[in-house]
C-alpha cells in the first residue's frame, strides 16, 4: 500500500524505448495528438544505457499508449517519476 | 559560360533551400543526434527522425524504422548484398548493372561461393519483362537485383512488372533506385520483399554523404547481418550489436548534414511536383537525343523513347571519348567520359573498351543550354 501511494504522488511517467528513434517517433506520435511528451535523459534509476526517455504526464498515460501500441511503439518499460 | 551535364555522377545545382537547410545545421546545432539529452541534442534527433519520416514516405512507407541511412549508395547496395547472401546463394541480375553491384557479387562469388547471371538488355539497352521472366525459369534464384535506370544510356527497366515477377515468385528483390530516385516515381510495393538503395547527392539533390536503403516489410530487414558494428548510441551496457532496426544496421556518427539536406532535397520535389521534374528532363531528353542523332558523324546510344531518360551517351566518328570530353570541357560543356563504372553496360550497347561520352540532364538544366550543347558537339564532329 506504501508504495502503491508513492506511484500516485508521482506525476509524471517515464516511457521507456529500444533506442533514441522510438522515442523521437513516439514523442511526435504524441505531440501530433496533443498529448504533452518531452525527451529526457534516460534516468539512470531505470536502465545502464546511456539515450533517452519520453516524459509524459501521468493522466496521459492511457491515451498516450493507446496511441502508440496503434503504431506498434508501444515503450518496453513505464516508470513512475518526478523531475 | 559553363553548362553542367555530368548529374548522373551528381546533381550540381542544388535548391537554394538544400543550401539553406545544410547551413542552418552547420552553424545553429552541429552535434550528433541519439547520443545524448540536451537540447541541441535533442534537436538533431528530432531531424534525424524528420528526415526518415520524410524519406520513408517519399518512398511510399508509413515506417521510419525500416530505411537505413548509410553514407552513399554504394555502401548501401554492399550493406545488403553482404548482408543477405549466403554461401552457395544464386543471383540474378541484369547487364545494365553499376560496378557497385557487380564488383560485390563478384567479390561475394570468391568470398562465399554465392554465382551470379545477368538478364542482358538489348543493343539499345532496353530489358523487358520476358527476358526476366525467361530467365526465371532456368534457375531457382535466391535473390534478384536490378538497376531502375542506367547510368550508361538511361534506359528506365519495367520496375513494377519485375516487382510483381519477383513478389509471385518469391524472390527477394534488390532495386538500385540511385539514377531514379527524384527523376521517376519510384514506390515500394506492399507486396513481395523489397529494397531499394538510393543516393543523398543525385536526382534527390542532396549534398554527397548519405545514402540508404529502405525495405518494404520487416521480415526482409531482419534478415540482413550488419556490414559495419560499434556504437549506436543504444544498449550501450551491451558489448554486441543490437538486434532491432534501425540502430543493428546503422553503428557510428551518422552524416547529419547530408541527411538534412536529403529531406529538403525531398521538400523541394514534393513542392515543385516529382511529375512535372520528370516531364522536364523528358522533354530535354528528347530534345538532346535528336539534336545529337542530327549530327552525322555521332552515333547515340539508347531507344531514344520514353524507356530513356536524363543520360545519353555518344560517340562521334574518328576522335576518342576522352579527347571529345576536353574538347566539350574547354568550350563550357561538362560531361563525364568513359565506362562510368559500368563495364557490362557498355558491353550491352557495344561501346567497350572504348567507352562513350555521356550527357546526364538535371532539373536545372535549361532547353537553351541542351541546345548550345548539341551545337558544340556539332562543331567538334565537323572538326571546329
Amino acid at each position: 500500500m506504501q508504495q502503491e501511494d508513492k506511484k500516485e504522488d508521482k506525476k509524471y511517467r517515464v516511457l521507456m524505448f529500444p533506442s533514441v528513434h522510438y522515442v523521437m517517433r513516439a514523442e511526435k506520435l504524441l505531440r501530433d495528438v496533443m498529448v504533452f511528451a518531452e525527451s529526457i535523459t534516460a534516468p539512470r534509476e531505470f536502465t545502464p544505457d546511456c539515450g533517452v526517455a519520453l516524459l509524459i504526464r501521468k493522466e496521459d498515460l492511457e491515451q498516450a499508449l493507446s496511441v502508440l501500441k496503434e503504431k506498434g511503439l508501444a515503450p518496453e518499460a513505464v516508470h513512475p517519476y518526478d523531475k | 559560360m559553363e553548362i553542367y551535364l555530368d548529374n548522373g555522377a551528381t546533381s550540381h545545382k542544388k535548391p537554394e533551400s538544400v543550401i539553406r537547410a545544410v547551413i542552418e545545421f552547420i552553424k545553429e546545432v552541429s552535434c550528433n543526434p541519439g547520443r545524448s539529452a540536451y537540447p541541441l541534442a535533442i534537436r538533431a534527433s528530432r531531424l534525424l527522425m524528420d528526415a526518415r519520416e520524410k524519406i520513408s514516405a517519399f518512398f511510399g512507407s508509413d515506417n521510419p524504422m525500416r530505411l537505413v541511412f548509410t553514407r552513399n549508395a554504394t555502401e548501401a547496395i554492399n550493406l545488403f548484398l553482404r548482408g543477405f547472401l549466403q554461401d552457395g546463394d544464386k543471383v540474378l541480375t541484369t547487364s545494365l548493372e553499376h560496378n557497385a553491384v557487380l564488383r560485390t557479387l563478384s567479390a561475394l562469388s570468391e568470398e562465399r561461393k554465392i554465382s551470379f547471371e545477368k538478364v542482358w538488355a538489348d543493343g539499345k539497352g532496353v530489358l523487358d519483362i520476358e527476358r526476366f521472366e525467361e530467365a526465371l525459369k532456368k534457375e531457382k534464384y535466391s535473390l534478384v537485383v536490378a538497376n531502375h535506370i542506367s547510368n550508361v544510356v538511361g534506359t528506365i527497366l519495367p520496375l513494377e512488372e519485375v516487382m510483381t515477377l519477383c513478389a509471385d515468385k518469391g524472390i527477394p528483390l534488390l532495386v538500385d533506385a540511385v539514377q531514379s530516385a527524384g527523376t521517376v516515381f519510384v514506390k515500394l510495393p506492399s507486396e513481395g520483399d523489397v529494397a531499394l538503395a538510393f543516393t543523398s547527392h543525385k536526382s534527390l539533390l542532396g549534398i554527397q554523404g548519405a545514402g540508404g536503403l529502405i525495405f518494404n516489410n520487416d521480415s526482409l530487414a531482419k534478415r540482413i547481418r550488419p556490414l559495419i558494428t560499434g556504437g549506436t548510441g543504444s544498449l550501450s551496457s551491451k558489448e554486441t550489436q543490437p538486434d532491432f532496426l534501425p540502430d543493428k544496421l546503422e553503428s557510428g556518427t551518422l552524416p547529419m548534414p547530408a541527411i538534412v539536406s536529403l529531406a529538403a532535397g525531398i521538400d523541394f520535389i514534393t513542392s515543385t511536383g516529382l511529375g512535372k521534374i520528370e516531364n522536364h528532363k523528358r522533354r530535354l531528353t528528347r530534345l538532346l537525343f535528336n539534336g545529337l542523332a542530327s549530327i552525322g558523324r555521332v552515333t547515340v546510344y539508347g531507344p531514344g523513347n520514353e524507356r530513356q531518360i536524363s543520360v545519353v551517351s555518344f560517340s562521334v566518328k574518328g576522335i576518342g571519348a576522352s579527347e571529345v570530353g576536353d574538347k566539350l570541357a574547354s568550350r563550357g560543356v561538362y560531361c563525364r567520359v568513359g565506362l562510368h563504372c559500368a563495364p557490362s553496360a557498355h558491353r550491352t550497347i557495344g561501346t567497350f573498351p572504348d567507352g562513350t561520352v555521356r550527357f546526364s540532364l538535371g532539373y536545372f538544366n535549361t532547353e537553351e543550354e541542351v541546345q548550345i550543347a548539341v551545337d558544340e558537339v556539332r562543331k567538334i564532329a565537323a572538326g571546329r
